[in-house]
């Protein structure tokens, strides 16, 4: 009898651990990214990228472009260089603004448009093109009130 | 022990907002922004004649304006420079140099507007160059060309144009800035002899093994911010250092100034029996040395 108790107790974990929604995979920042256009102090890019959920995956896309356009810049951009010159120093000196603003939904507040262009459902994976447009002048004013990066000038 | 906790309470504070302030105090270069000229088309001709120019002038003034960093006018300074008949037609040649000196300004920026005609559409092109007022040493370039359109309006243009590199070219005068920051700024150093004065700087000091132009060099070299300095080259009755680097902040974070490294130069000169006078203008310091009676 506790045998079959057992076994119950092992196909609900069973079923219990089936039904458990896929887990969000780690950001991996890549650059993919395509400039569409620039207005006053806006850009707008293109980027691909993927996640367990459609939800996430349109996250991740948004993170590689705020992670380009502070880590790396856009080449044929109005924004070629990097906000943030120097990575480590900025990590060193604002993680927690950096995360909050990065991986935690803080560059909303910047994202004036972000829709998707293209999107495919394989290997259990999402994969999603997306069109979003920044206002960079926002973004830098962020920065620099949070002293991740210097204000214009010596 | 309440006692001390409250007069920490109170003096703390005091403390960190003086270090802030003190950070905030640091003086920031002046910039002004002016039409490219040739030697034959004055300042003012420059901007009075040429609507697609004061566009153009006006973006880079609002691009430096959003970003915190207020502009000295140019037309207000040719105002002035005109009260003060600086501005004559016969001195063409020098009036951009006399705006530029007289502004005040560290560092212009000037800009150069050229329309593009063309069968496939029309479009314009606008060069930034960005300079330090005194040592003319370049600190930012950019070439921006607008899209073909089939249009006449050139403001729209030249707009587009400006608007695609501004933040570029601002990204990379920051960038200079941070170098300087990191590296010092440079000041241009020339050592001159006195007519008549029995100094030469090819020859012995002090009987000493080393020449005065070598004790000049060594003080510089151990002086210069990160003993960075470039030794132009030296004659008997003249020696110029064309890039000595100062630092940007002192000790105690404030603005270092140029006449405080100009002071310790007339020092040492003084400790080697050398009289000095000095000009400085900007970043560039004349210093004439004569023999002590």
């Amino acid at each position: 009898m506790p045998s079959f108790k057992i076994i119950i107790t092992a196909c609900l974990a069973v079923a219990i651990f089936s039904c458990k929604t896929p887990s969000t995979l780690p950001h991996t920042k890549h650059g993919g990214i395509k400039f569409i256009k620039n207005e006053g102090s806006t850009i707008t890019l293109t980027t691909q990228h993927y996640n367990s959920q459609l939800n996430d995956a349109i996250a991740s896309a948004e993170i590689n472009l705020i992670e380009n356009l502070l880590y790396t810049g856009v080449p044929n951009s109005n924004h070629e260089k990097p906000l943030i010159r120097d990575k480590g120093y900025a990590l060193d000196c604002c993680a927690l603004v950096l995360d909050e603003f990065i991986y935690k939904g803080g560059y909303k507040e910047y994202l004036m448009e972000s829709n998707v262009l293209n999107k495919s459902f394989s290997n259990s994976l999402h994969w999603v093109e997306i069109e979003a447009t920044f206002n960079m002048d926002g973004i830098r004013l962020f920065l620099e009130n949070k002293n991740v990066i210097r204000k214009f000038g010596l | 022990m309440w006692k001390l906790t409250s007069t920490l309470y109170f003096i703390l504070p005091l403390v960190f907002l003086s270090i802030e302030i003190c950070a905030q105090n640091v003086s920031q270069p002046t910039i002004m922004v002016i039409p490219y000229t040739t030697q034959s088309v004055s300042l003012r001709q420059a901007i009075e004649n040429n609507d697609g120019v004061r566009v153009a002038l006006a973006f880079v003034k609002e691009s430096f304006d959003k970003r915190g960093k207020n502009t000295i006018d140019i037309r207000a300074k040719l105002k002035q420079t005109n009260n003060n008949e600086v501005l004559s037609e016969g001195q063409i040649k020098d009036v951009k140099d006399e705006v530029i000196a007289l502004s005040g300004a560290d560092i212009y920026v000037e800009v150069e507007v050229k329309k593009n005609y063309s069968q496939d559409g029309n479009s314009a092109t606008v060069i930034l160059s960005a300079f330090d007022a005194y040592s003319g040493e370049s600190y930012a370039n950019k070439v921006a060309t607008s899209p073909k359109f089939f249009t006449s309006n050139f403001d729209k243009l030249i707009e587009k144009a400006v608007e695609f590199e501004l933040d570029n070219f601002l990204q990379t005068l920051q960038q200079k800035f941070d170098d300087i920051r990191t590296n010092g700024r440079t000041l241009i150093l020339t050592f001159g002899v006195l007519d008549g004065a029995k100094i030469n700087l090819n020859e012995e000091i002090n009987n000493s093994d080393e020449l005065l132009s070598e004790v000049i060099e060594n003080w510089m070299r151990d002086n210069a911010f990160k003993n960075n300095y470039h030794l132009q080259g030296t004659t008997n009755s003249k020696m110029i250092f064309d890039l000595v680097k100062i630092p940007v902040l002192d000790e105690k974070g404030g603005n270092y100034k140029v006449s405080t490294f100009v002071a310790q130069i007339r020092k040492f000169f003084k400790s080697i029996n050398i009289k000095t006078s000095q000009i400085t203008q900007g970043n560039n310091v004349v210093f004439t040395l004569s023999a002590n009676p």
